[in-house]
């Protein structure tokens, strides 16, 4: 029975999530509570977990029998590697320190009991996905996971903007599920199995082909819906509308880079193919600069982070398209890390201005609120990458992968740039000089259950990259180090934040409009053009067929054939009863001489 | 001229006479009273072709049969003459082309 304990891990916050649905919703104090100690459970079950079996490697947990149809055995099971039991802990520990910075963002909101069982069963989910043994568990947790997002992107449900990104969350995201379920298949067909451990063995024999490059391309598809790569990243910077940590806790330290940990689970698949690794690769390229672009031109704080978000996870899909996903690894952890923070700066700015996120309506923050000034410049230089703080290390570790691709070194390099252009506009613009509107000059620090996951945040950012988290997560570091792109990708960083500086110091409002950028490259008007108005012709044509062929002409076709015909026959009734007996026995005349004809008579 | 025996066919002839005047009557006539009485001639015309057969057959059931018909012929006629008295207290008329109203 003992051997089942890590079930416990999962179990806890989908009792809270229940529980609180079921029965405890109208106690808010309760509900948050109990939420709040599922998720504390689920983290040091993770920790010990992760310490128990950190001497052994594999940490063997019993599975439970689940489906075994027609060829297809999948068990119900927990995964006890490393990388499993350390993302374990990642998730639900940065889980863990949202839920405190919620109890005091969400105090005042009367329906906190819903949004803390919809946070217990995203950290279900989530854990379940990390946990997951294999693809088809993995896929209803995925599910499960766009699910919670949905209703925690829509918890404001009052808002029609949030209803809105809600639905495009999981709109988008069915397309690139779509694509993962075709892979699932393909990857059963191709192997005969869904469980990773049975990957490494299985894919010996396998001759590379077309097939296997679109089965990884496929599943390849999953990590484009979640992890928000272009073309399906058009919902995570609407996705901000839900509360800040959401957003914090599910659209940038875990829910999106659970595509990112499903690529290296599937590592072996795509290793086959490299056409599959190169179309990685670069996808995670190109997604590195495009949204730094676009970042630089947005004025919602929140939106601004979101962008870099994509920019971030892409570098965590170049690394896995390069074959180094130790390093993508590394910098899940760190961005974890960071970019939770940056955004539960965020939300203390907000919630300290009054819900205001356009960050041309702050400034002079430093002074109001020192302390998210503080953790918000540790955040961005952890994501600018300036040494020591723990991004530099990881975004190290990716760039030397690229050392033999200056094209993807390039792209990701110049994002870096960008990356540190836009993270200084922010800073420079929301938090010095002065203050641009009455909120915030009266802005003020939050509450301690909102400083202090900050502070644990900051510190984690800080000192992470001193540890080798890598050996941790059980990757061993692979791919040299190559000092040029190290050098390189520093000073472009550095060189980032000069233009930055030289615009936006004591700016009132933006010296740049580029209207591309502001538009976002018109990605969103493309799919409204392309996809929305083809679907609604193609609905037209649709509507018209059954109007005019199917409601005209087969059923209101039928009916007028009844009526006419009724009609015509109507006129056959004259109400003279000779008539009707002539007719009559001119019938029977009739009927006699065909009998007679036929020889019945005779 | 010798006109012999009399035969079935006399009889049968006979009584497709008798039908074929009760047909034209049904047909042609326009008052119900006589519309009715070529009814009868219709039956009677079917119980003479009855009781001829049954005659030279040697056969009891075709003349069984003729004193149903006679019987039911006769329910037959005072009910109708009760309808056509009916009908001509409401309606003033027996003539079946004015009674009509049963049409479209």
């Amino acid at each position: 029975m003992l051997a089942y304990t890590p079930y416990l891990i999962l179990l806890l916050p989908l009792l809270a999530a229940v529980s609180i649905r079921f029965f405890l919703h109208p106690f808010p104090r309760v509900s948050v509570a109990v939420s709040t100690f599922a998720c504390l459970g689920s983290f040091l079950g993770s920790l010990v977990f992760l310490v128990l079996g950190s001497g052994e490697g594999v940490f063997a947990v019993p599975s439970l029998p689940w489906i075994e149809w027609a060829g297809l055995r999948a068990n119900f099971g927990i995964l006890g590697d490393p990388l499993a039991r350390g993302m374990a802990t990642l998730v639900s520990g940065v889980a863990f320190l949202v839920h405190l910075f919620s109890i005091a963002y969400l105090e005042k909101d009367p329906s906190r009991s819903r949004f803390f069982a919809e946070l217990s069963l995203f950290v279900f989910a989530m854990l379940g996905i990390v946990l997951a043994d294999n693809l088809v568990s993995m896929f209803i947790f995925w599910e499960l996971v766009g699910l919670s997002s949905y209703l925690l992107i829509g918890f404001w449900v009052e808002k029609p903007a949030a209803g809105a990104a809600a639905n495009k969350a999981f709109l988008v995201n069915r397309v690139g599920d779509f694509g993962f379920i075709l892979g699932i298949l393909g990857a059963w067909a191709l192997l005969g199995t869904v469980h990773f451990a049975d990957f490494p063995a299985r894919v010996i024999g396998v001759v590379p082909g077309w097939a296997v490059t679109a089965i990884g391309l496929g599943l390849f598809c999953g990590c484009l819906g979640k992890s928000a790569q272009f073309p399906l990243h058009v919902w995570l910077p609407d996705s901000m509308e839900g509360p800040t940590p959401v957003s914090s806790l599910l659209h940038a330290a875990t829910m999106v880079v659970a595509g990112v940990y499903m690529l290296i689970r599937i590592l072996p698949i795509l290793e086959l193919s490299q056409t599959t690794m190169m179309t990685i690769a670069w996808v995670g390229g190109l997604m590195t600069l495009f949204p730094a672009l676009i970042a630089c031109q947005q004025n919602d704080l929140k939106r601004i982070l979101a962008y870099s978000t994509l920019s971030e996870i892409a570098y965590m899909v170049m690394a896995v398209g390069l074959g180094v996903p130790g390093s993508a690894m590394y910098h899940l952890t760190t961005h974890a890390f960071f970019k939770c923070l940056l955004f539960l700066a965020a939300g203390s700015v907000i919630h300290g201005c009054h819900e205001e996120q356009n960050i041309w309506k702050m400034g002079g923050l430093m002074k109001r609120m020192p302390f998210t000034a503080f953790v918000f410049l540790v955040g961005s230089l952890a994501l600018c990458g300036i040494p020591p703080i723990s991004g530099f290390w990881s975004k190290d570790a990716i760039f030397a992968a690229t050392a033999h691709y200056p094209g993807l070194a390039a792209l990701s390099m110049v994002a870096g740039f960008f990356t540190s252009f836009f993270m200084l506009r922010v800073i420079l613009v929301a938090f010095t000089g002065e203050p641009k509107n009455e909120a915030a000059r009266h802005a003020h620090e939050g509450p301690f259950l909102m400083i202090a996951p900050m502070a644990v945040l900051a510190l984690l950012s800080l000192v992470a990259g001193l540890f080798p988290i890598e050996k941790f997560l059980g990757q061993t570091h692979q791919g040299g180090h190559a000092a040029w792109t190290l050098w390189i990708s520093l000073i472009l960083a550095l060189a980032g934040f000069i233009p930055a500086y030289q615009l936006y110091r004591n700016a009132p409002h933006d010296p740049l409009h580029l209207l591309l950028l502001q538009n976002k490259f018109y990605v969103d008007e493309f799919y409204q053009r392309a996809l929305v108005r083809t679907q609604d012709s193609f609905a037209k044509l649709v509507d018209a067929f059954e109007g005019w062929v199917v409601r005209g002409f087969l059923v209101r076709g039928s009916g007028v054939v009844a009526r006419a015909s009724g009609q015509g026959l109507r006129l056959v009734q004259c109400g003279q009863v000779q008539v009707y007996a002539a007719v009559f026995i001119l019938g029977v005349f009739f009927l006699i001489g065909w009998l007679w004809r036929g020889g019945v008579l005779r | 001229m010798n006109f012999g025996e009399i035969t079935l066919s006399h009889y049968l002839a006979l009584s497709s006479l008798l039908f074929l005047i009760g047909l034209a009557g049904v047909i042609l006539r326009r008052s119900l009273l006589i519309i009715m009485m070529s009814l009868e001639l219709l039956l009677n015309a079917a119980n003479l072709a009855l009781v001829a057969v049954g005659r030279f057959q040697g056969l009891p059931d075709p003349q069984v049969a003729v004193f149903f018909v006679i019987t039911v012929a006769a329910a037959e006629v005072s009910l109708g003459l009760a309808i056509l008295v009916a009908i001509f207290r409401i309606r003033k008329t027996t003539a079946a082309d004015q009674l009509a109203s049963l049409r479209f």
